[in-house]
């Protein structure tokens, strides 16, 4: 009954009505997550095909030359995951790579673990610190005392496809001005909880979908520090990583600003755990989003400055990303006024509508996803759950980015955030960065 | 050559016997290198000190003669000086200033003598053994309870047990003093209590190591070790070495940044340290540490050398008895019945019966003794050795009447002549005796008489002297 008066009700409503109540969708939903999807799609098969010599010259190339790679995997209290980690490279194609750990002050037993694995040759230098330095001192030791032509910098929670160094190597011999190259991630424990299963599905479209597009348009802006790879010389360079969080979204940003590129490589795979309620979740991205504000607008924000270091594209690829996490939700807000106000009376007939125009077009984005992700009959259970897509990412992540986003603009949360030793973030908040 | 330094020469090599309270010494310089097997002749030894080496190795040179109990002598040491903490302290007797002294210690050395002269000389006791038992004996001669190791750099364990480690390191097929020793202690004549503990070459259980780190990549220890800063304001870390300074009153600045790093804790800390090979230029934490054996340059990771640990010991009722009885050369038959005798304590409860019960005519008692047991019972072996005791056995009884009985207790062999007179029985000795001795020679190639014998009258005053005799050398234990 409800349905068939929702139907009706559009039918006699018209185009340019739905136009005017679903215009945040149309102008903004439609064009960035399923149009320009379908297109990059598209572009990357043809660009594969089209270019498939000169990827075949760069497998050659890599193999021709076998250069030393350092795998550094900085932490704290990782030990545990340690072991895994080794055998997962032990299975790797390409070999020929030295592993640091650096173990960031733990308090638990991984100095023990590291050490027995360095003792039996699977780690080649375990670093152990008495006090915690945060992710970016971590990172930046194991820089200092690598040898590798390139880094990966790899979380040690995280398992990979056997190909995924070499895949995340050849984008380098491919094209030289590529300085650092992000592997993809799918999540691992999906089938765990609703939360996890709903992460999986945002990872697909977000990570492989969203920066094998953003790459393309050479607007790529986070390299995950779960699994990317580096031009040791161009890291050391910048002095290495600076003070976290945002440190990933930050090295590349300075690694653009160098005037390289930065690729995504869709097919370097790897798995990494995610928060298995939403209660973790939650307190996961309110970390994540604030640091959002706090690269993007603070630290960086000489971007937008005409100055030297000027590039366009930095400033195009920092404000896309400042327009749809930062902006966007503010217009999302505003549309949600917009019909509050405006059409209060219609809700009931606007908000089934919404959802099923978002499911649809989550949906089309779906089988976009499906096109190029590397095992799509795993990925067949998820088809189940597009629907509640539309809570989680468009009322849930929305929710929480909103809260991270005012906490951070007006509160300066992130200085105070465990993440990093009190003595940096102290640091950090006296030099306004 | 000038013939007063040759005069010295011979001196320095040659023992001179002195006489002083009516004992004999042998004045040793230290320098001898001759032979000290006839110092048995003498009733005390007096080294003369001129280098604590030389010294050190004359000791342990005559502690270590097992023949004729030389090892066990009074041993004095002509010095100025103290050599209380010396490592041969233990295996001297006295230190002297000078021959006047000697006079004071004639007391000690007669007991000592008077000690040494009850324990029979070992011989034909196997090298491993005999050295054990030195070790005892000479512990027990000198009333040392607790048998400790001691520290000494000559050893290459670097401890020895005086006298045991001596004799070991002159051969004993490989086999160390200190299993020798694990030995003694399962056959219960010794304990053993944890003195200490230390690492031996697991190659040849040297104890002189040298203790180094090394790098894990090449083994080299041409390390630099250096502390890591971490700059916080830009999550620089990097060995303390590349934040530069203008001059050395100046804060380190950070090459990255380019700040000053002010105040430890505030701008800056020192998370850990790190050490570099400055052989192949590899970094690492966590180095080895290996150890460099002096003695057969083996070079091994701690991990691998061997624990070893070292007890100070303590003879046990039935080692001391063991030792006082010279239980070690009858051990073999110890237990065994040699047919056709009874047992000492049978033997002496039916000698003490025949003899009360008053028969009429005399009885004798014979005392067949060796002069060297262990000398025969070395040649004919341990296998033959109750074969041959039961020969001269029935050789016994041949020449006895039924109602006589013998007894073994080695050195000695104890026969009866019951209801007889003294000249026949005086014939019968003589004569089984020859015919022992006979057989021995015959079959051993001995070229002289190994036994002697007395015959003696077993009369009541006799037994009661006897049975006194015996009680007295029985352990009071018993
Ligand atoms: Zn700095
Ligand atoms: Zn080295
Ligand atoms: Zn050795």
């Amino acid at each position: 009954m409800i349905l068939e008066d929702i139907y009706r009700f559009w039918i006699e409503a018209g185009w340019e009505k739905a136009v005017r109540v679903f215009w945040y969708f149309i102008v903004f939903e439609l064009v960035r997550y399923v149009v320009v999807d379908y297109f990059v799609v598209i572009i990357h098969f043809l660009d594969r095909f089209i270019n498939r010599k000169k990827w075949q010259m760069a497998y050659q190339q890599l193999h021709a030359e076998q250069p030393l790679i350092s795998v550094i995997v900085p932490g704290k209290n990782e030990g545990k995951h340690l072991f895994k980690l080794t055998r997962s490279l032990a299975e790797q194609t390409y070999q020929n790579f030295e592993l640091i750990v650096v173990d960031d002050g733990s308090d638990d037993q991984t100095r023990i673990i590291g050490r027995d694995l360095e003792s039996i040759g699977l780690i080649d230098l375990f670093i152990s610190n008495d006090v915690r330095g945060g992710k970016a001192s971590g990172a930046n030791i194991a820089l200092h005392f690598a040898k590798g032509k390139y880094i990966v910098h790899f979380d040690a929670d995280c398992s990979f496809d056997n190909d995924a160094i070499e895949k995340s190597l050849l984008p380098f011999y491919y094209d030289p001005r590529i300085a650092a190259v992000g592997g993809n991630l799918e999540v691992r424990n999906d089938r765990e909880s609703l939360a996890t299963t709903l992460q999986a599905i945002e990872y697909l479209k977000v990570i492989l979908v969203g920066r094998m597009v953003t790459s393309y348009l050479n607007i790529y802006r986070i390299i995950s520090g779960a699994f990317g790879t580096f031009r040791t010389d161009v890291l050391k360079r910048l002095g290495g990583w600076d003070i976290g969080p945002g440190l990933d979204g930050d090295i590349t940003v300075k690694i653009r600003k160098l005037g390289y590129r930065v690729h995504f490589e869709p097919t370097a795979n790897g798995l990494t755990s995610v928060p298995n309620s939403f209660r973790k979740l939650t307190k996961q991205r309110l970390r994540w989003d604030k640091s959002i504000i706090r690269f993007r607008l603070r630290k960086h924000r000489d971007v937008f400055y005409p100055n030297a270091h000027f590039r366009f594209i930095n400033m195009f690829s920092s404000l896309e990303n400042i327009g749809y996490n930062l902006i966007l939700n503010l217009k999302w807000l505003i549309y949600i006024f917009d019909m509050v106000i405006n059409f209060h009376h219609l809700l009931m007939y606007i908000i089934p509508a919404n959802i099923l125009l978002y499911t649809l077009a989550n949906y089309f984005q779906f089988f976009a996803i499906m096109l190029i992700v590397r095992n799509p009959q795993d990925k067949h259970r998820l088809f189940w759950y597009i629907p509640a897509m539309v809570f989680y990412t468009g009322y849930y992540l929305r929710i929480v980015r909103f809260i991270a986003h005012f906490k951070e603009l007006f509160l300066r949360e992130s200085y105070k955030d465990p993440w990093n030793p009190l003595k940096s973030s102290m640091k950090a908040k006296a030099m306004k960065i | 050559m000038n013939p007063q330094s040759e005069e010295n020469l011979v001196l320095q090599n040659t023992i001179t016997p002195f006489n002083q309270s009516g004992l004999t010494f042998a004045v040793i310089p230290d320098t001898y290198l001759g032979s000290l097997s006839d110092l048995y002749r003498y009733d005390a030894i007096v080294v003369r000190c001129t280098s604590l080496m030389l010294t050190r190795q004359l000791i342990l040179s005559i502690r270590s003669v097992v023949r004729n109990n030389v090892f066990l002598k009074p041993l004095y040491l002509l010095s100025s000086h103290n050599h209380g903490t010396a490592t041969f302290s233990l295996l001297i007797d006295g230190v002297v200033r000078d021959f006047q002294d000697l006079s004071t210690l004639t007391r000690n050395i007669s007991s000592l003598n008077d000690q040494v002269s009850q324990i029979r000389p070992m011989i034909g006791i196997e090298k491993e053994k005999s050295s054990l038992i030195a070790f005892l004996v000479f512990n027990h001669s000198r009333q040392i309870k607790k048998m400790e190791p001691v520290p000494d750099r000559e050893s290459k364990m670097g401890f020895y047990y005086p006298i045991l480690s001596k004799i070991d390191s002159i051969g004993t097929g490989g086999r160390s003093s200190f299993d020798l020793l694990d030995q003694a202690e399962k056959e219960g004549l010794i304990t053993g209590q944890f003195s200490h503990s230390g690492y031996l070459c697991s190659e040849c259980l040297g104890g002189f190591l040298q203790y180094r780190e090394v790098c894990p990549g090449c083994q080299s220890s041409d390390l630099r070790t250096e502390e890591l800063v971490h700059h916080f304001r830009c999550a620089h870390v990097a060995p303390k070495s590349e934040f530069s300074r203008s001059n050395p009153s100046q804060p380190l600045q950070c090459p990255k940044c380019h700040h000053q790093l002010k105040h430890i804790g505030v701008d800056f800390d020192k998370p850990s340290s790190i050490h570099h090979c400055q052989q192949c230029h590899g970094d690492f934490q966590n180095y080895w540490v290996k150890a460099k054996c002096l003695d057969c340059g083996h070079d091994q990771k701690v991990e691998y050398l061997v624990k070893k640990i070292f007890k100070e010991y303590e003879l046990t009722e039935y080692g001391r008895e063991w030792i006082e009885e010279g239980q070690y050369f009858t051990n073999q038959i110890k237990n065994k019945m040699v047919a056709d005798s009874m047992t000492w304590d049978a033997f002496v409860q039916s000698v003490g019966f025949h003899v009360s019960e008053g028969k009429r005519g005399r009885n004798f008692l014979v005392t067949v003794s060796f002069d060297n047991y262990a000398e025969v019972a070395g040649q004919i072996g341990k296998e033959n050795e109750l074969r041959f005791l039961e020969e001269i056995m029935q050789m016994i009884k041949a020449s006895q009447h039924t109602a006589d009985i013998r007894t073994v207790k080695v050195p000695h062999i104890y026969f009866t002549l019951f209801s007889i007179e003294e000249d026949e029985a005086e014939a019968i000795a003589r004569r089984t005796v020859f015919l022992i001795n006979h057989l021995i020679r015959d079959n051993l190639g001995i070229g002289r008489n190994v036994i002697r014998y007395t015959c003696e009258e077993l009369t009541h005053s006799y037994l009661q002297a006897w049975n006194q005799a015996l009680t007295m050398t029985k352990p009071e234990a018993k």
